[in-house]
């Protein structure tokens, strides 16, 4: 299985300039493919927690597109001259706005893979020596949000079980407790950073990840895409210009495909599993 | 505020639509009328005219020039003579962009802008893409019906 983060950064940026660069329809939806598959194969029951964000970063520019939008000649309705809405609704501004909300929800799915399969610990061993301290705090910071925000869920679900109301006008007698409860986290993330002689000596790895051949292998074929994707021209689609896309290109597909390294490593690992526990 | 400035308009079915292109970003097929307006601000649009009050049909004489049927100028208000460089004795910008190109014959004219012949379109890209399409499916079930390890 593929666990090394700097693997993982490898494919996420690859991933990510695909989406940037590359607008043709098809090759956005072989892409949404290629992500959900990678994971798919990685979520080690994790859910999906942000597809809502996705979803609403998808819809809200075909929305906007559509209705500020004049231009195009494929006429869906014209509305009276109202002020910004009045006019002529076209149907290459809402394509143009799919377009774009495609390519959003493209880097929302990749930051989710990237979320579900990189450890903050293991990307902060991966780090330089001089960014070790600073590295440390930021994951410790970001790690304060979710865990404030589940303390808050805690703290109500008390509050609910002593029969106590639970609306917006509790919200005040929901804020000592909370910042108690986070002051108190606070005081002993120190103490253990402290016991763990944080800052004070050379730093020492605990179970330092090896590169392994899947490692490798995703790595390899990320840079590969990314050159691919980069020297070969992109695949532009203006649908004001013509609503039907272009044919994909060879290199740009096989440049794609490679990105599905990670879901293809970790599925001949299971199956390798399966014939040696069998 | 801008100065005036020249708009691009393509007729729809029912009435004028603003090119977001220059002219460079489409091609005119059969049948197309284009309207350009010279105005102050977003385009004003054109004045409702049909294909064949512009392009009238072929004359008997193959030689003769088109008939100008002449169009509803859309000569803008806010356009001012001082605001114009060409000279005075040039029609109104508008009437000009409306009027067809002076070509030998309207046949040869519609002839021109007919739809290109284009090349059939090869098949390999699309076998990739189906296959992929395919065997990224087959790959997403196989890992979802799998027991997690």
């Amino acid at each position: 299985m593929t666990r090394h983060p700097l693997a993982w950064c490898g494919w996420a940026t690859a991933a990510l300039a695909t989406a940037f660069i590359e607008r043709n329809p098809f090759l956005q939806v072989l892409l949404l493919l290629i992500v959900i598959n990678v994971f798919i194969a990685f979520r080690r029951g994790h859910r999906v927690h942000n597809w809502k964000i996705g979803l609403a970063l998808a819809v809200v520019p075909i929305i906007f597109s559509v209705a500020l939008s004049r231009f195009g000649t494929h006429v869906l309705f014209t509305l009276p001259a109202i002020p910004i809405i009045g006019g002529a609704w076209t149907l290459d501004a809402a394509v143009f706005g799919a377009s774009t909300g495609a390519a959003l929800l493209l880097t929302v799915a990749i930051f989710a893979v990237v979320q579900t399969t990189v450890r903050s610990a293991d990307l902060v061993a991966a780090l330089p020596r001089p960014f070790y301290r600073a590295g440390t705090t930021v994951a410790l910071a970001l790690a304060f949000a979710p865990k404030t925000v589940a303390s808050l869920q805690s703290i109500r679900e008390a509050r609910q079980l002593r029969g106590q109301r639970a609306g917006w006008r509790s919200a005040p007698q929901l804020l000592l407790p909370l910042l108690l409860t986070t002051l108190e986290r606070a005081l002993q993330y120190g103490e253990s950073l402290d016991a763990r002689g944080f800052g004070s000596r050379r730093r020492s790895r605990y179970r330092p990840l090896p590169w392994t051949i899947a490692d490798l292998a995703v790595i390899g074929t990320a840079v590969m895409a990314l050159a691919g994707i980069v020297l070969t021209p992109a695949q532009t689609y203006n649908p004001y210009l013509g609503l039907t896309p272009s044919a994909p290109t060879v290199n740009s597909l096989l440049a794609i495909l490679l990105l599905a390294t990670p879901a293809i490593s970790a599925s001949l690992s299971r199956m390798d599993h399966a014939t040696h526990h069998a | 505020m801008s100065g005036p400035n020249w708009s691009d308009s393509a007729q729809v079915g029912n009435g004028w639509v603003a090119r977001s292109t220059g002219v460079t970003g489409y091609s005119v097929r059969d049948g197309d009328v284009e309207g350009w307006t010279y105005s102050v601000g977003t385009g004003t649009r054109p004045l409702a005219v049909t294909f064949s009050q512009v392009c009238p049909g072929p004359p008997a004489a193959t030689n003769a020039p088109p008939t100008r049927a002449a169009p509803p100028a859309v000569a803008p208000a806010t356009a001012t003579p001082s605001d114009a460089t060409t000279p005075s004795d040039t029609p109104s910008p508008a009437m000009l962009a409306l009027a067809p190109s002076v070509s030998p014959s309207t046949a040869t004219a519609l002839a021109a802008t007919g739809p290109p012949t284009l090349p059939p379109a090869p098949l390999g890209p699309w076998v990739l893409l189906g296959i992929a399409v395919i065997a990224l499916t087959g790959l997403g079930a196989f890992n979802l019906r799998r027991r997690r390890p």
